[in-house]
Formats: structure tokens, sequence, C-alpha cells
């Protein structure tokens, strides 16, 4: 039934008030008690709550008009059928398309000038950078999150001035036993911390576990390194080449979850673990699928060297749905890994293992195999596709001369 | 003795600047709050602290100004101080916020339990009130906002006569004919600025090499400078060994370069400090950490008892109220789950209303010094601001401290007229992490104190116009 939304007189002097907000848009239902507006008596702003759930229909004053006790503002719908109930004067509010991120328009990021000015000096692009002040605000601690710890010291003043003012322990002292030493993490542990932390808590993980039989990569592989020398191969690079090469069988597979709605990714890009001084980088390989062995040994030689050399650009770290985490050399059997931020798949790699397996005939025979867990994001992916995912790179690893040519 | 439980999302202990600002919020973001407190809503802050001894300062500034309209033209007879009226309207001016917040917490819902609080196992919190009728609360979430109270001497212990802690202070009787002051902090030096505004012989003693220790060195200069010539005694790097209360006044031997000095006075105000509020709260049957009777908390005041919170004073340095609501205020937020992750910790201001006023906010440059940082020092005298020499108040100066590699405001000290009504301006372009370019970009209204804000920046980088 439509019902009127009257001005409220709050306390005996109140004799007029000033509408400050609508706090509900026409067209929008609320619950008992949600605020739907805020009113402004001479003592005070006050958010005045619906009696029951309901429907705006419709405002009949705007937001900084003065109205007298008892005077109309709009009209709601308390959901109760009635006879009598005329049809709203007004039509519906018309809808309006929200727009939503289009391609070629980048939202204004508010970044502090300190943030910026640090930006350009440190040489980091805003643009990766994730903003942590009220609405997403760019601040100079964000900044200095990106950089390598050595090079943020010559900014050390600011957390001084922390120190100097906050004098409570950080929370981790409580955790800590009473002996034992403690320090501040640097800002990019602390960064790393926080997107690790958020990335195991949001992300729901499930993790599938093969074993890939190797010999044939192995046995590849020291024919390809004996008859040049131009281009060393590594393992890990037909784990690369080999994940390329399903994620181009298996396209639907390539996506992530996002805020926005599902990204599907049209390349078959996939990221690499590289432990450094600075600790775990992720530089992102790309178009693997589409590229011959000695493409993707090159791309990953030259991705390796900028990440030891700390000369990563936040463009070389970003995007690809997987990453590839190969354990290989310590001597692991399996590796169950936590999704990089913003991606949907790991894959963990671990050594390579001579066993005895039952053949045909019962008989044991040796196999090389080597340990892979992929841990995926059940919002983007089931376990059929992963597996189906998986079995492609063991497939392409067990015949490995698919890997050769583009 | 009955027993009733009452269920609540939040039970807030202590209702001072900390603990009501805390529960107004949680009220707004719709949980069920409770506050408990044992003596006055508003806490020390509003009852016996920063509020009522503003309202001694300003009678003790009218009363200057009374004296100095004659330099303004004005020809006034000799002003009469009625002292009990002066103390009278302070504590009418508590209870009139007293009140307001009690209205307030009463406007947005919050339950008000006046009473001691005792933590018992299960999140309950017991109150016990003046009758020694109790209370069990159930909490979602308890804040711990217990305050601090003044730190003692074991030589000389409060006797609320002779010797004096903030509360007798403000509320004395008479005025005294002479004031020994223990302590060149904020407090001590309020109370030595009002009492010898009023016409009382202070002498303050401190044990540090300068008054007001947390300040820049050049303010504590200016300050100690401008508060001898209102004829206020100093000695500082000043260490109190005796103190002996007699019949008619308080002996103390205090020693000064190793050289023991004897001072008599009729009161002494013991203002070295502030303690936790930590004990009978029943911390003890918890996981917390008290070191020095200060609860150890992380960024949104978590302690290590799941579900226990503290702000405010008894978390430590800087025992302001400014802070501890704004503690208050992230933590129930942190609690309402609308925040989480590490906290970007704001600058906090620090005002000291002394005549002359002093305020600051960030680093000294001693500090920043000290951090490493390449620093740029940009300082204007008052004397090349038009306005201050227009209300005759030219005596003070403004101070910048600028990281020289990033323009980054490190930290700013203003000393004189109106220092404490100036330095939000600092702390908002602080906190938004304005740089020199940015400051010196702005337009500062013309003729106000606040040029000389502007005028410290642009000195700063060698480019001050009225100097």
């Amino acid at each position: 039934m439509r019902r009127e939304i009257l001005v409220p007189k709050l306390g005996l002097t109140m004799s007029e008030g000033v509408l400050v907000e609508w706090l509900v848009q026409p067209g929008e239902s609320f619950k008992v008690d949600q605020g739907l507006f805020v009113i402004e008596s001479e003592k005070a702003a006050n958010e005045i709550g619906a009696e029951s759930d309901g429907v705006l229909l419709e405002i009949t004053a705007q937001a900084g008009e003065t109205l007298p006790c008892g005077a109309v503002l709009g009209y709601w719908d308390d959901g109760q059928s009635s006879e009598r109930d005329p049809p709203s004067k007004i039509a519906p509010p018309e809808q309006v398309a929200q727009p939503g991120p289009e391609a070629g328009i980048v939202p204004r990021v508010p970044v502090t000038p300190l943030a910026r000015r640090l930006a350009a000096q440190q040489g980091v692009d805003l643009a990766a950078v994730r903003g942590s002040g009220p609405r997403g605000r760019i601040r100079a601690w964000d900044v200095l999150a990106m950089v390598p710890p050595q090079a943020a010291q010559r900014h050390g003043a600011g957390d001084t001035a922390n120190a100097a003012t906050q004098t409570a322990a950080p929370v981790e002292s409580m955790a800590s036993p009473a002996s034992g030493t403690l320090r501040a993490p640097s800002n990019l542990e602390r960064v790393v911390a926080q997107r690790l932390t958020a990335a195991k808590q949001q992300v729901p993980h499930f993790y599938l576990s093969v074993e890939a039989e190797m010999s044939a990569v192995m046995a590849l592989r020291a024919q390809l390194n004996a008859a040049q020398t131009r281009q060393r191969l590594t393992l890990n690079h037909f784990v690369l080449a080999a994940v390329g090469h399903a994620l181009e069988a298996m396209p639907e597979v390539n996506r992530v979850w996002t805020d926005e709605g599902i990204l599907s990714i049209g390349s078959s890009d996939v990221g690499m673990a590289v432990n450094t001084d600075r600790g775990l980088l992720v530089p992102v390989l790309r178009g693997v699928g589409q590229q011959s062995i000695g493409e993707v040994a090159r791309q990953a030689g030259t991705l390796i060297a900028r990440a030891q050399a700390g000369r990563l650009t936040s463009a070389d770290m970003h995007g690809g749905a997987i990453t590839v985490s190969n354990a290989g050399m310590h001597d692991v059997t399996y590796m169950t890994s936590i999704i990089n931020p913003g991606q949907s798949m790991i894959l963990g790699v671990g050594s390579i293992r001579e066993v005895f397996r039952p053949d045909e005939q019962g008989q044991p025979v040796v196999r090389r195999e080597m340990g892979m867990v992929l841990s995926a994001d059940h919002r983007v992916l089931d376990g059929v596709a992963g597996l189906k995912f998986l079995k492609l790179v063991v497939q392409a690893l067990s015949q490995p001369m698919g890997l050769l040519v583009a | 003795m009955t027993k009733q439980v009452h269920s609540f999302d939040l039970v807030i202990i202590g209702g001072g600047p900390g603990g009501y600002v805390a529960a107004l919020r949680a009220a707004q973001l719709q949980l069920r709050t409770a506050l408990v407190e044992r003596e006055s809503l508003g806490g020390i802050c509003l009852n016996w602290g920063c509020i009522p001894t503003k309202a001694l300062l300003h009678s003790a500034d009218t009363l200057r100004r009374i004296r100095h309209a004659g330099a303004q033209g004005i020809t006034v007879s000799e002003p009469q101080v009625d002292f009990g009226k002066v103390v009278a309207r302070s504590r009418q001016v508590s209870q009139r916020l007293n009140r307001g917040v009690a209205h307030l917490l009463k406007k947005a819902g919050v339950t008000v339990f006046m009473g001691s609080a005792a933590l018992q196992p299960d999140k309950q919190v017991q109150v016990t009130d003046a009758r020694g009728q109790q209370q069990l609360l159930q909490a979602g979430h308890v804040i711990a906002a217990t305050g601090a109270r003044a730190r003692e001497l074991p030589m000389l212990p409060f006797d609320g006569d002779r010797v004096w802690n903030y509360r007798e202070a403000l509320a004395a009787k008479a005025l005294p004919q002479s004031l020994v002051v223990i302590g060149a902090g904020a407090i001590g030096m309020e109370f030595a600025s009002f009492y010898a505004t009023l016409g009382t012989q202070v002498t303050v003693v401190e044990a540090a090499p300068r008054v007001l220790p947390a300040c820049d060195e050049d303010v504590s200069t200016f300050v100690q400078q401008g508060m001898a010539r209102d004829g206020i005694r100093f000695l500082t790097g000043a260490k109190l060994l005796t103190g002996q209360v007699q019949a008619d006044g308080v002996q103390l031997t205090v020693e000064q370069n190793g050289e023991p000095l004897q001072l008599r006075a009729e009161r002494v105000l013991v203002a070295v400090g502030l303690v936790g509020n930590s004990e009978g709260l029943g911390l003890e049957q918890t996981r917390v950490v008290v070191d020095q009777g200060l609860i150890q908390v992380g960024d949104w005041g978590e302690t290590a008892e799941p579900g226990l919170y503290a702000i405010g004073d008894i978390t430590g340095a800087p025992m302001l109220a400014h802070k501890a609501s704004h503690e208050g205020i992230a933590c129930v937020e942190h609690i309402a789950g609308l925040r989480s992750g590490a906290q970007h910790h704001a600058p906090i201001p620090a005002c000291v209303y002394s005549h002359p006023q002093s305020a600051s906010v960030g680093l000294t440059e001693a500090q920043a010094r000290q951090s490493g940082a390449k620093v740029r020092i940009g300082k204007f005298p008052l004397e090349g601001n038009g306005k201050a020499i227009a209300i005759d108040e030219a005596a003070g100066f403004i101070k910048t401290v600028f990281d020289e590699g990033t323009g980054e405001l490190l930290g700013a000290h203003i000393a004189g007229p109106e220092a404490t009504e100036l330095v939000h301006g600092y702390t908002l372009a602080a906190t938004l992490e304005a740089t020199e370019a940015d400051l010196m970009e702005t337009i500062f209204p013309h003729p106000t104190l606040s040029e000389a804000m502007h005028e410290a920046v642009l000195a700063a980088y060698g480019r001050a116009l009225h100097i």
C-alpha cells in the first residue's frame, strides 16, 4: 500500500527541519529500522528509520529543503495489498544503467602528493599500487611497500614518526614467547604477509596431485643440451612450456575471479616463481603455449635475470592465471602452494623420484616421477576441469616432442 | 545481592574520551553497546583534566588581557579575582559537558552502568555499583578504556591538602600564596601558568634539562622564557630529594648541578606523569600482557586475549584524549568488521595551554635528525605576521621540519598565540601527506596568524617573504 513519508516532530520545540539527505533511493527496498533519511532539527541531525520493511516509491523533497513538521517528503510501499491503493502519479524512476568498467577508461585513483612524489623517485608504477587510505587513496606507505627494503630505508623518517608517537608494542609481541627477539617486518614483508593471508583466507583453494613421468623429458633435454650451447634448457622450461600448451588446449581454465567478474585471459601467460634476495617474485611469461621450448627458455632467462637484479617492472609481474612454482631442486616430493593473489591456479612442482611401478604384467619397472600439486580457485574452476587441465600438462611432459615447436 | 545478566555485542569499560566516543561509534554501527563508568562520564579529560583546566586558563587569560588593556587604549581599574568563582565556573563547565555526554549516550541507545567493572571468564563483565549491587554483563567483545591517573612520588605522597595532584589543583579552595610544581610537562606547565597569572609565587622543578621535554627544544626555550617573564621560577635538571609536609606548608630539598637546594611552599603540585589504571580489572585471569601498568595492544587495540581490546591511556603514551578517541573509533570499526589489516597511524598533535601556548605535530628537529633523515628546517617569527602585531601578541614562532629528499612534512611546532588552534592545519597536511609544494600552493587567509604557518613552510626552502 502506498504510504506517505512525513517530516517527524523530534521534540516539543521542533517546528521545521532541514532534509539533509536521502539514505535510500526511489525503487530501492529497505528493512525495518533501516535509515531512510536524515533530518536536521535546530538541535541535531537525526537519522530516521523505516517503521517496517518496504520500498521507496518516490521522493518529493530534495536534500537541503527546509520543511515544516508533518510535510510530505515522499511515498513508500509497505507491501500490504490494498484495494484503494492509487497508482503512483509519477512513473517509476528510469533504470539508469550503472556504468561498468569500460575498456579504455581508467578510473581516477586518488594518490597523496607525498605518495606521488615517492613513486616517481622510487620508480614505482602507481597503477600497480593498491591504496590503503580512505576511498582507496594511495598513501606513502603503500608506495614504499612496493619498494625493495634496501631502497625503502632511504625513506625511514615516516616510520620513525610513527614510532615516536606510537609506543604500543606490535601485536606480535603477545604471540611470541617471553624470550626470543622481535623485529618489525619491512614494508615489503608486511605487504606480502597481508596478501598471502588474504589469498589463503579469501580464495577457496582445492588441490589436485598427480605424478608426471619425466623420463622422456630428461632424455630429450639431455639431447638438446648436448646438441647446442646457445640455450641451456632446464626441466622447469619444459614444465612452463607444458603448462602453456595445456592453456592453449583448454582456454576455458585460463581465467581469474575479480570483483568485477570472471576475467578470461586471452594469452597463455604463465607466472614463474623466482627466489631472490628480496624474497619470492613472480614474473609472468607471455604467450608460452605458442612458443617453442627455446623461446620459452629465453623469455624465462630474461625475467630471472631482471628479478635477480631487482629490475622487474610491475608490467613484468602483472597478469596470468597460473604460476609454476618449482621446488624440484630442494628434494621435495610434493609442494602444495598458496595461489598468487590475482591468479586462479598455482602448480607446485616437486623433485623427480625414481620409483618402481608394476607394468602390465605386474613386473616392477623404473619410472622417473615428478609430483605436481595444482592449487586452484574453486570459484572459477571445478575439480573436473582442474584435473583435465592437469592431465594435459602431464601428457605434454610424457610426450615432450610437441613442446619443441610453437 | 541480586545478579542480573544483560547481554551486549560490546561492553566498554571506562567512560572517558576513549570509551564514550567508542560507544557512540559502536551505536552508530548498530552494535548493542554498554558502557561501564565508575565515577563520571567523560572521564578525567572532561571532569578533571583537559576541559576544566581550559576553563581556569581562560580566566587567567581574561585577567592578563585586562591588565594589558591599557596598551590598547582601554583604561581599567585594577581587576579583582574572585578565586572561588573562577574554580566554580570551571566545575560548572565540567558538569555541563558531563550531562552532555550522558545525553549523547542516551540518544545513541548506549546502556550506561555506573560502577566498577571486573572481567570474568567467558567475556563476562561484573559491574559493582557504589552500594555493592552487582550486575553481570555478557559481552561479545570488551574494550578496556580505563585510562590513567597521576603518578605518585614515594617521598611525597598525595595527601589531598598540601601535596596536590591535578584534582586538588583544579578545585583549590583558595589561591595559594606559593606553589611548587614538580614536573614541567603539559599538566605542570598549565597549572604553573594559571596560578602564577592569578598571583601565586610559582616554582617549577623539572628533572630533565629543559621544560616540556617532549617538545622541540626551541619551543621549550621560548615557553620557559615567556613564563619566566611572568614571574615563574624554573629549576631544570633538578631532582627532588626529600619532601616534608609541615603544618603550614611543604619543605622540599632538590638537587641541581650537584648542589642541594631548599624550597618552601604553601602547596606542592606533583605532575610527574601518569600510570595506567590496569588494576582490579581481573586482567590476571586473561592472556592480556600488562607491562608497567600498560596493556600491550596491536594496531586495532587487540590484546592477547581474543575478544578483549584496549584503547587510550591504558595502552601507553602519548596519553592524550584525542588519541584515545581516535583509537576507540578504529577499534570499534575493526570489531564491526569495517577495517582490518595493518593500520596506518596518523600523526597525533599535542597541545600545551600555558601562556605562552605551544602545539606540535610529528617529529621534533632532534628526532628527525636522529632518524637519519636529511632535514630542512623553516622558522618564522610572529614579529613578521601582521595579525599578531595587530592583536599585540607578536611573541612566538612557527617551525617546520621537512624531509629534504621527499618534501614530507615530518614535524611542525608552533609557539605563541592560538598555537593550539593552528596546529590542526599542519596535522591535516601531514595526514593527507601534503608535501612542501602543496603547502606552498595553499592560499592562507589574510590577515591571520595562519599566514605564519605558510611562511614557516616557505622559510624551510629559503623563500619566506615577510622576514
